[in-house]
Order: C-alpha cells, then sequence, then structure tokens
C-alpha cells in the first residue's frame, strides 16, 4: 500500500492557483514552491502566508540547489509540478524517487517542451490531454500514470486552453493524491518513443505568419496559439512589426490576389485580408506599438487597401502624406 | 471468454439492492445469449468509504483484468475512481439512481452514466405541479431525502414555472419523528398549495400513513418523482385519500414489448423485476454492445466510450440514448396516477409518456443550471443507508 502524500506544489504562478486551493481544502498539502518572477505568484505567496504554509519563492535556477535543503526540513514525501520551468536536481529526485510528478499540458510523447498549448494550438489538433507522469533528469519523459483527454473548442486560445488545464489539472492533482492514498500501486505506462517530439520554447519564426505558405486556417490556429501569451501572431505593415490577436473566418472569397494583401478596410466593416488558399480572414484586434486596439482603428489611420501584410513594404510618398495630414487632423 | 466487473452497493431499506442489480445483469445477458461472459462483483458497502471503492475497482481492473467495469456509485466516487480507467484504458459504466446533481457534470473520456433520472423526474414532476395550476408548493421530504439535491431539482422546475416553494417541512428518519401534525395545522390556513414531496423507500409509506392520518378532513394534491412511486416499495403503502401524481421513470404497468420480456424473464427465473433490476437488464444490454466495441477497437476504452455515446437501444422503459454533452444516458418519462387497489393499498397507473422533447429540454436545461451555493453533504449512493 502506497502513503498518504504530503505533496509539495512546485508551480509557476497562476495556472497551479486552483490545483494550490483544492491540493489545501482536501488537506494534502505540506508546502509551496513558487517561480518568483511570474505572474500570479504573489497570490500565491500571499496564500501561502495567510494558511501558514511553507513557501519558497525560487527567483532564478541556480537557487534549485538551495531547494534540497530546505525540503529536507519539511515533513513531505510528494511532489506534484504544475507549470514548474525546471528539471529537478538528481538529488531530489533521488530522495523522492517514484513520487516526482508533472502535471503536462498536452499529449505525450508527442508533445513534450515548455510551451505544449502553442504546439497543440499550432498544429489544430482537435484534442488534447493533461498528461501526469513521473519526472526524470529529461523533461516530460518519466512513466505516465494517466492523462485526462478533452476536446478543443472551435476558436480555443492559448489563453481559454490555459485556463481549461488550470482546471483540469487541480482535479488531476486530486485524482492522483486519492490514487497515492488508496492504491496499492500506481498503473505506470512507459511513453512509446516513436512517437516523442520535443519543442523548444517557440521563437520569432515560429510566431510569424508566413503568408506565402500558411493558408488561413494555419494562420488562424497560430494566431489563436499565440494568443495572449505573444499578444498575437507576428506579422509585418509597411516594414513594422505588428500583432494578429484575433481574427475569424470572413464568408468572402478572393480570386488571385495576393496573400496578405489588404482587401477591405471601410468604415463599420471588418478589416478583409487574402490568404492564400481563396480564403478571406477577417482581422479583428491587433496589437501594435500604438497598442491593443480593434484592426480597424489601427489600419484605418496607417493601411490602404491593397497593402500587403508581411510584406517588407515601406510607406510610398502618398501613403506617407497621408498619415501626416491624418495625425495633424486627429 | 470476455470479463465484466460490477460493484455492488448495500441498502437497509432496499435490502435486495445488490442481489437485484445483479440479477438483472446476469439474467440480460443470458437473454442475450451472453453466457461467455463472465461478470466478476464485489461489494462496495453503501459508497461512502473510498479505501474499499478504489481497492475494488483495483482489483477487478488489475487482478480479475475486466475490460469493462460497472457501479452503482455516486458522481463523487466516479471522479475517485475515473483516474483508474484513464491509466488502464478500460470502461466506467456508472449505475446512478439520479437523485444527486453533480456540482459540475464531469466529462471523463472513459466513463459514462447510466442513470435512473431521479433529479430529472423531479424536475418534471414539479412542473406537472404547475400544468395543474398551482403556484405555490410546501417542499415535504426526510432527513434522508431532503439531502440529495433532488430537492433542489424540485425547486428549480418548480420555479421555473413561476411557482413558489412557501414552506419546507422536513421530517426525521425514525418513524416515532416521522410525524405531520405541525404540517396539518399549517395546512389548515393555506388554499391552492400542492405538495412536492421527495421521498423514497420505507418513507413513502410512513409518508401516505401520515397523510391519510392527518389529512382525512382536506383535500391535498401531491406530486413525486420516480422514487417516491417506485412499485415495489408502494406495494406495502396505504393509499392515502389524496390525489397523488408524479413522474416514472419504468413501471411493471408499460406496455411495451421490450418490457413485457423483461417483466417474463426475471418471473419465470423467480426474480424480482423492480427499478434496480431494471438498471441492471439494461446495464446487460450496455455491456453486450461495448464487449463488442471493446474488441472492434483492441480495447481501447476511450474509443469505446465515444463510440457508445451514439448508441442507443429499446428497453424495457423505451429507446435509451446518450447525451454527449454530458456522457449520461437519457430515456423516456412517464406521468403517472395513484390509485387505490382492492386491499385499500396502493396502484400505479401509467398515463402517458413525456415527449421525448420535453424530456430533452428538460435535462439540458437542468444540466445547465449553475448550482452555486446549492450542495449535497451525503456521500452515500442514493437509497444505500
Amino acid at each position: 500500500m502506497m502513503s498518504l502524500p504530503k505533496i509539495v506544489l512546485m508551480c509557476a504562478g497562476e495556472s497551479a492557483y486552483p490545483t494550490l486551493q483544492l491540493l489545501l481544502l482536501e488537506k494534502y498539502l505540506s508546502a509551496v514552491v513558487c517561480v518568483g518572477k511570474q505572474d500570479g505568484s504573489h497570490v500565491v505567496q500571499e496564500v501561502c502566508e495567510e494558511q501558514k504554509l511553507p513557501v519558497f519563492m525560487l527567483s532564478s535556477k541556480k537557487e534549485l540547489n538551495a531547494l534540497k535543503s530546505w525540503l529536507e526540513g519539511l515533513d513531505a514525501n510528494t511532489i506534484f509540478c504544475v507549470g514548474f520551468p525546471y528539471l529537478l536536481p538528481m538529488e531530489i529526485l533521488t530522495i523522492y524517487a517514484g513520487r516526482c510528478f508533472n502535471f503536462h499540458m498536452g499529449v505525450l510523447p508527442e508533445y513534450r517542451g515548455p510551451m505544449p498549448i502553442f504546439e497543440t494550438l499550432r498544429s489544430a489538433e482537435k484534442e488534447t490531454a493533461v498528461t501526469v507522469h513521473q519526472m526524470t533528469a529529461s523533461f516530460d519523459e518519466g512513466d505516465v500514470v494517466f492523462e485526462d483527454r478533452f476536446y478543443l473548442d472551435a476558436g480555443e486560445t492559448f489563453g481559454s486552453l490555459a485556463l481549461k488545464f488550470a482546471e483540469r489539472i487541480s482535479l488531476a492533482s486530486q485524482n492522483l493524491a486519492q490514487m497515492l492514498s488508496f492504491g496499492n500501486s500506481l498503473p505506470l505506462k512507459k511513453q512509446e518513443g516513436a512517437f516523442a517530439s520535443f519543442f523548444n520554447y517557440p521563437d520569432k519564426f515560429e510566431t510569424t505568419i508566413k503568408w506565402k505558405s500558411m493558408c488561413s486556417s494555419d494562420v488562424e490556429h497560430l494566431v489563436n496559439a499565440c494568443n495572449p501569451w505573444n499578444q498575437g501572431a507576428d506579422t509585418l505593415l509597411h516594414g513594422k512589426p505588428l500583432k494578429l490577436v484575433s481574427v475569424q473566418f470572413s464568408k468572402e472569397q478572393h480570386d488571385d490576389v495576393e496573400a496578405g494583401t489588404i482587401l477591405q478596410l471601410e468604415l463599420g466593416k471588418p478589416v478583409l485580408v487574402a490568404c492564400l488558399d481563396g480564403e478571406v480572414l477577417a482581422v479583428d484586434i491587433v496589437s501594435s506599438a500604438w497598442g491593443i486596439e480593434p484592426a480597424q482603428k489601427l489600419f484605418s489611420r496607417i493601411a490602404h487597401v491593397g497593402d500587403v501584410l508581411g510584406a517588407n513594404q515601406k510607406l510610398n510618398k502618398t501613403n506617407r502624406l497621408k498619415n501626416r495630414v491624418e495625425s495633424t487632423t486627429e | 471468454m470476455q470479463k465484466i466487473g460490477i460493484l455492488l452497493p448495500r441498502s437497509t431499506y432496499y435490502g435486495s439492492i445488490s442481489f437485484d442489480l445483479f440479477d438483472g445483469l446476469k439474467q440480460g445477458l443470458k437473454h442475450l445469449c451472453r453466457d461467455d461472459v463472465i461478470v466478476v462483483h464485489d461489494n462496495i458497502g453503501f459508497g461512502t468509504d473510498q479505501q474499499l471503492c478504489y481497492r475494488a475497482t483495483e482489483q477487478l481492473l488489475m487482478n480479475d483484468e475486466v475490460s469493462i467495469v460497472f457501479a452503482y456509485v455516486s458522481h463523487r466516487t466516479a471522479q475517485l475512481l475515473k483516474p483508474l480507467f484513464m491509466a488502464t484504458n478500460k470502461l466506467l459504466v456508472v449505475l446512478d439512481s439520479g437523485a444527486n446533481l453533480p456540482q459540475e457534470w464531469p466529462l471523463s473520456s472513459n466513463t459514462i452514466y447510466h442513470s435512473l433520472h431521479n433529479s430529472l423526474g423531479s424536475w418534471l414532476s414539479a412542473k406537472e405541479a404547475s400544468r395543474f395550476g398551482y403556484d405555490k408548493a410546501v417542499m415535504v421530504t426526510g432527513y434522508y431525502d431532503g439531502g440529495y439535491l433532488q430537492t433542489h431539482a424540485t425547486h428549480l422546475g418548480f420555479s421555473s414555472q413561476q411557482g413558489r416553494i412557501v414552506n419546507n417541512f422536513v421530517t426525521g428518519y425514525k418513524r416515532e419523528e416521522f410525524n405531520f401534525s405541525s404540517l396539518s395545522t399549517w395546512y389548515a390556513e393555506q388554499e391552492g398549495t400542492c405538495f412536492l414531496a421527495p421521498f423514497s423507500g420505507d418513507f413513502v409509506q410512513w409518508y401516505f400513513e401520515e397523510i391519510k392520518k392527518q389529512f382525512s378532513d382536506s383535500s391535498v394534491a401531491i406530486f413525486l418523482p420516480p422514487f417516491g412511486l417506485e412499485e415495489s416499495m408502494l406495494a406495502g403503502a396505504p393509499y392515502p385519500n389524496q390525489e397523488v401524481r408524479g413522474v416514472v421513470c419504468w413501471s411493471k404497468h408499460l406496455s411495451l414489448p421490450k418490457n413485457t420480456t423483461f417483466l417474463e424473464v426475471m418471473e419465470s427465473a423467480g426474480k424480482r423485476a423492480n427499478l434496480f433490476s431494471l438498471l441492471g437488464w439494461e446495464a446487460s444490454i450496455l455491456a453486450d454492445k461495448a464487449l463488442g466495441l471493446m474488441e472492434a477497437n483492441r480495447f481501447d476504452g476511450r474509443q469505446t466510450c465515444r463510440d457508445l455515446l451514439e448508441f442507443s437501444f429499446e428497453g424495457p422503459r423505451g429507446t435509451v440514448y446518450f447525451d454527449a454533452g454530458t456522457h449520461t444516458s437519457l430515456a423516456p418519462l412517464y406521468r403517472a396516477l395513484l390509485k387505490e387497489n382492492k386491499e385499500g393499498g396502493c396502484a400505479l397507473e401509467v398515463l402517458e409518456e413525456i415527449p421525448a422533447d420535453q424530456v430533452l429540454d428538460a435535462y439540458v436545461e437542468m444540466s445547465g443550471v449553475p448550482l452555486e451555493n446549492a450542495t449535497s453533504g451525503w456521500y452515500n449512493s442514493y437509497v444505500c443507508i
């Protein structure tokens, strides 16, 4: 029989908040380790202090060395990691042998790496999973305890999916704690290496819309995968950076217009952009040096029908003059 | 040979519950010529001991190597067992009284719920009260039955028709505490108020005894949910001399060919036909289908669960199908009227089937209502005390 889990929750801020609450409620929680620079980490710290729960605010990877001695002072026997960005030192893995678990936000072994939500959405998957696995010296490679599969909604964004994961992980953490409490052994399953893929943290190239090679649905998926963590998918307008935060399919179609071309820019109507496959996307919200605003508002100031997104196209003299007049009148 | 498992409960006032469930399943499999299916069973008591429920399931999955487990458990316990089925990719079929509303309708890739829909019946029974012109009601329930969210469903169903619960009357759970004298005094000053009464088991008998005793000079309209009109318990209850209506999920008196078959098979085997053997019988139909799907899907429980959501069948209570949004089965519900038999006892008359679209609409509405602060403190499976 396994022993009652006394859990150290290692997390990176607000994504672990529902898990923290549920483990606290169920009296499984012994301590919390939180990466100090993440959004919402102060909330986690405040809750721990309020509950008189030991908390270790980890400000950098270097401090992992100090973690071992801090853990030695606790009466804990299990580690749960939720959004925790670092590998655990081998010493800790040895002390808590078989009782270090990660709650991965994607299907394993297909979506290993630090941003599985981004990769899942970019790849237009129809379903994903909370995958609960044992931790090893490599990222996301340990034996799987269970996976909680669920479908993605249409138009799912990184943000909406991250919120779903936060809720589902809290239930999965309760499930695992109960398995450790009541079970004889954990039903572990090896990951099938043949299907394994590791994705690094996405760089600028991966968040940039390739208008000349991506079809409309690829663009839509990339935009959703970048919203909100990257403030949208990257492109250019007149050679300057611009991010598309939200797009949707239009009923319109176009015939042989260069992909990325602005087709419609009229007051009260959506901004329409041509895609490679003849489909037309309506751009709702954009992010730029001017801020985050409705596409109609930004584009009516600085763009024209026929301008091409993604092209390293400079403003011509007429446009520059128009912009100057508009900015003066505003 | 294929193996399935069943986790059986116990109950003091439905003493035969585990036998009925098991007999229904076994007779159903026999009727389907599935003598090749081995049924492994275990007892999980009242369903409150998490350790017991988990261990029994673990035993079935890992030692007995069954591919499907049927379990008469609450939604809470199903949540506890869920990861075992996700981990082993096998199938859990929760056999559910439907007396509680879950805090959230849980969607698990390897779990489906096959329900008798007592809360939905309560909701619709309360709507029946409105249909008969009542806009005020007293909720009359007991310490035990009142602890399940079927009471909340009753309240929501009635208020959805602009009805108002003007009094909540809760009895004790011992016979000597089961007394309606104060209710009778209060009711004497009311007009146009009906009784919405979630009761089950022995309590139905006591309820009718008290109604007969305390309300002999009054006329009271009473509306009951499916378990309140459960025929094996009605058999021992005196007719209360009042108009008693309600909604049932099944009756011996349903004139359906599949019901006739069910009754004949059970009778010829010397077994009881009741709500629980019905649940077991329908489980056998699900088992037959699910075992075939399991083979076709190379024992992928997740895919089998998905496929089952597309499955429908004709059973003793009519066409059973699944709501994919909540992984829960839906079946016809019927309007019923209580009548007096020759011995002064109760007999059930099934009046008509509630139109299927109304049942579906009510279910969608009910399962979509946020429970907010409504919560049940009862952890046991319904009627398992």
